[in-house]
């Protein structure tokens, strides 16, 4: 199955014209209203297609915990829409008592932060009743007080919660560059059984004098060395996953959108 | 440090580039750990002011681009947001605006998040005209009706739907109404100026005042407002 994240400026294209995608992928957060447009948007996209949910507010890193109104607004799509897939990031952006970012910030890698993310995804798949996918993010900058690999920090909330991963592999990639460890290790190490869902998408380079960062801006084309990678996992794993591109920033027309997600699938057909 | 503490300073560092007591648990990578966090200030700064500027599309219209952004920009960082979702930001945004604005355009501000909660607001029923067919003219002024849950008032000493220059020199009282509506399945929010009697029968209505309670506290023409507000979807119910 191949899909595509659906932003604001494709709603009315996609109504339209009914492109032949398998599934499109939400962020949750743009529908939670209690009526009005969006809602009524999403009524019909859930009608044609296959949809799934994807949080970017969950916070689920953090100590504060999950917000309830929140989660219970979640919660209320979900139910309504039942989507085929629901996920949300290794990431925290805060909380009411002490701000939000709206963001997706970086969690210490320690024990404690272990205990509270656990203890946050098992919150949410018992009100939710189902499981979550968690995704393995983006980060900038990394704490000095790391105890845990982010793989086996993944791993290890897998066998202790049973959520299941959403591997996105520009994020692999981006975080092999900026904190310089070996993107195949990361991905060999991978409970190729919990993942259920792939990510692709492009990414920016900004210089800090002789030195580069990579940030996921999810506004470029996916570049030729995330393909790569994304051959490489498809060849170690064998396995068929959902798989969609997400663009968010400089939002390009809907068919140029619909042109690199048959670039996406020709690599897979390729990659066997 | 613990968790709660690091997160804590974290989100501190981010709204304010002068807190910096987080720096010493970020890990050393070559590239100044000020920059690196700013690389995260700078996300927020992008999300924070671009939900503003799509839900204040008004006050971005009369303030230009360039002001807006250094405003915007200046809100952010004193009003750090709290809320997951980027739908409740911006609710002080008219009094932010009111103090280095003015009040035509903090009564612009308002008007545009009134309209953001309009069009968020829950669908209604259809009114059941049959039912109120059949009620007899008595029994009509003891009835209460119920406003659509996307009826939004506001007052204002300026002409807030006039052109910003006119407005600014000659105050002009003016009430407004944001409603909701769905035509041939397409939902529109519009703001409407309203007559003062028609913006006293619906706070009556929001008081929860029978017909007969309007009209003796306004002594305002019940059946002309009426009939308006009822095919305009305005009134959605009745008890």
């Amino acid at each position: 199955m191949f899909g595509l994240g659906l932003r604001h400026p494709h709603h009315e294209y996609v109504l339209k014209n009914n492109p032949s995608v398998d599934f499109f992928e939400v962020h949750t957060e743009n529908f939670i209203a209690s009526g009005g447009a969006s809602l009524d948007f999403l009524s019909k996209i859930c009608k044609e297609y296959k949809v799934s949910f994807h949080c970017v507010g969950l916070s689920i890193g953090s100590y504060a915990g999950v917000d309830k109104k929140h989660l219970k607004d979640v919660k209320k799509l979900l139910d309504k829409f039942n989507p085929f897939l629901f996920s949300d990031h290794l990431s925290w952006s805060g909380s009411r008592e002490i701000g939000h970012s709206n963001d997706l910030l970086p969690l210490p890698l320690t024990k404690e932060a272990f205990s509270v993310f656990k203890r946050n995804v098992d919150e949410i798949q018992q009100f939710c009743g189902r499981q979550i996918l968690i995704e393995n993010p983006s980060a900038y900058l990394e704490f000095e007080n790391k105890e845990l690999g982010e793989v086996e920090f993944l791993n290890k909330l897998v066998d202790e919660t049973k959520c299941g991963l959403l591997l996105d592999v520009n994020n692999i990639f981006v975080g092999a560059k900026n904190f310089d460890f070996d993107a195949e290790k990361y991905i060999d190490e991978i409970n190729f059984d919990a993942v259920s869902e792939i990510h692709l998408a492009g990414h920016s380079v900004y210089k800090f004098k002789d030195k580069e960062i990579r940030i996921d801006t999810h506004s470029t084309n996916i570049c030729d060395e995330v393909f790569d990678l994304y051959r490489y996992f498809l060849r170690q794993s064998g396995a068929n996953l959902p798989t969609m591109v997400e663009w968010d920033e400089d939002i390009p027309e809907f068919e140029d959108l619909f042109a690199e997600l048959q670039k996406v699938k020709e690599v897979a057909d390729g990659a066997f | 440090m613990e968790l709660s503490k690091l997160q804590e300073k974290f989100i501190g560092a981010i709204y304010d580039k002068t807190n910096i007591d987080v720096l010493g648990e970020i890990k050393s990578r070559g590239i100044p750990k000020e920059e690196l966090i700013g690389v995260y200030r700078n996300n927020l700064t992008h999300n924070l002011v671009n939900s503003l500027k799509l839900t204040f599309e008004n006050v971005f219209m009369y303030l230009k681009e360039d002001r807006f952004l250094e405003l915007a920009t200046e809100f952010v960082f004193k009003n750090p947001s709290k809320s997951n979702n980027l739908d409740d930001y911006g609710d002080s945004f008219g009094e932010f605006l009111l103090n280095t604005e003015g009040e035509f355009i903090a009564g612009v501000a308002k008007i545009d998040w009134l309209r953001q909660k309009s069009y968020l607001a829950k669908n209604d029923s259809e009114f059941d005209l049959e039912s109120l067919q059949k009620v007899g003219p008595q029994e009509l002024f003891d009835l209460k009706f119920v406003l659509s849950g996307s009826v939004f008032l506001l007052e204002s000493d300026y002409n807030l739907l006039g052109a910003r220059r006119q407005s600014s020199k000659m105050k002009r009282k003016g009430y407004f109404l944001v409603v909701r509506s769905k035509i041939s399945g397409i939902f529109e929010v519009e703001t409407l100026r309203i007559e003062p009697q028609e913006y006293q029968f619906l706070k009556g209505i929001i008081a929860e005042l029978t017909l007969y309670e309007i009209y003796e506290k306004y002594e305002v023409d019940i059946q002309s407002i009426l009939q308006k507000f009822l095919s305009n979807g305005v009134i959605v119910s009745f008890k």
